[in-house]
């Protein structure tokens, strides 16, 4: 048990330690091209106007990538407890995005225990981002975002329970409607790799959660979230997709001779 | 770019205080412990009480005590009570020789399943109880649980 949460951390640990990482690649990446323009050749003069010109807001959409969560679909094929899919959808706004995620989850626990717990729901997670890397004409993004996340679900258990002075009987409980809310800030990394195809992960933090329509059995997993016990979740998304582009929101590069 | 390090480091500081899950802490218990007190006196006073018999109304096989079955145990200031999960309240009665005393207690059970390894567990909270019998009943401390010494306090 303390051996899955260690591993928990460990995983996000590493995940973070890549999201670190990738920031100072691509922070590599933008100090060499600096370099280049600023080292010039054959001994000219460096350029006295600035590298950027300062950049007019563009609040008109270039883009919309549109993703597959990959880690949904991996726990379908792979994983006993838990299965589902999501989908992601992003339009950009100047250096912004406007980011809608939805999906589905269903989930089955108890087996190796004394009861069984079944579990299914939607969710969606609507919310702004914005891009840290300003001034990327290839449309790689690392984001910041805020988002409000809302889920419905349902879910039921049963169990036999002795009970010594009740006797032995029969535990059967339902939820049948559902809903859940809350908040999340999240970080995103994603790359274009080919042409429209993007791949990048997704780690959100989810915090406000508001769980509505039970009485009697509070529910344990939540579609979206995580865990109801938690108060707080963490989830990964592996989103792979296209980009369908209609027009190009940098201008072309001037030649550098 | 430094202000996306310090986001990271604030997820990452936010992960590392997430709760470590253990079945043992779970200390919610099926029973309300009622104490026996003095009625109309000035102080605050335990009393010891001597019944024929201690049980539910709805169940028929089984008794909290009998005086003719636990001598040794049949004077007390404290008793728990057991609360039956598939309802929201338990008739308890409570026998002399001269008259019956009737207790009502009424809650609300709450299961969840603490951690998938755990099973699931029933947690009790007491709205309230009543009695026409006793000269006064009042819960004390609405949650059963191991902690807590006591829950209703009965004065007669």
């Amino acid at each position: 048990m303390i051996a899955k949460t260690t591993y928990r951390r460990y995983f996000f640990g590493a995940v973070l330690l890549l999201t670190v990482l990738a920031e100072a690649t691509a922070q590599g990446g933008l100090g060499q091209r600096m370099q280049s323009q600023m080292s010039g050749g054959g001994g000219k003069p460096l350029p006295r106007e600035p590298l950027f010109e300062k950049r007019e807001r563009d609040w008109k959409p270039s883009m919309l990538k549109l993703s597959a969560d990959f880690i949904p679909l991996g726990q379908t094929a792979f994983a006993d407890v838990m299965s589902g899919w999501g989908v992601q959808a992003a339009m950009d706004f100047d250096i912004y995005f406007l980011s809608v995620a939805y999906g589905h989850q269903a989930s089955t626990r108890g087996e190796d225990q004394n009861y069984t717990y079944q579990n299914s729901g939607n969710y969606f997670m609507i919310g702004p981002e914005t891009n840290l890397l300003k001034n990327d004409r290839n449309g790689n993004s690392l984001t910041f975002g805020l988002k409000y996340g809302r889920s419905w679900f349902s879910d039921e258990i049963s169990f036999r329970r002795d009970s010594t002075f009740f006797g032995s009987y029969e535990v059967n409980e339902t939820n049948p409607g559902l809903t859940a809310s809350w908040m999340e800030m999240n970080m995103a990394l994603n790359v274009n790799v080919w042409k429209g195809l993007y791949m990048g992960y997704t780690v959100r933090y989810k915090f406000f959660r508001n769980v509505k329509g039970w009485e009697t059995f509070a529910p344990y997993d939540v579609p979206g979230f995580g865990l109801y016990e938690d108060n707080t979740g963490v989830q990964f998304n592996y989103y792979i997709g296209w980009a369908f582009r209609w027009r190009e929101k940098f201008p072309p590069l001037p030649e550098v001779n | 770019m430094k202000s996306g390090s310090f986001i990271v480091l604030g997820i990452w500081l936010l992960l590392a205080c997430q709760e470590i899950k253990d079945c043992g802490l779970e200390s919610s218990t099926d029973y309300a412990i009622a104490g026996y007190y003095v009625a109309d006196s000035a102080e605050k006073t335990p009393r010891v009480a001597k019944f024929n018999k201690v049980y539910e109304v709805g169940v028929s096989n089984y008794y909290i005590s009998n005086v003719e079955d636990t001598i040794a145990d049949d004077s007390v200031q404290l008793v728990g009570l057991p609360v039956y999960d598939q309802a929201e309240q338990v008739t308890y009665i409570f026998e002399t020789d001269s008259v019956d005393y009737e207790l009502d207690i009424l809650y609300k059970p709450h299961l969840r399943i603490y951690y998938d390894n755990c099973d699931p567990v029933f947690s009790f909270k007491l709205d309230t109880v009543l009695s026409t019998t006793f000269d006064s009943v009042v819960v004390v401390n609405p949650a059963l649980d191991r902690v807590v010494p006591e829950n209703i306090e009965i004065y007669f």
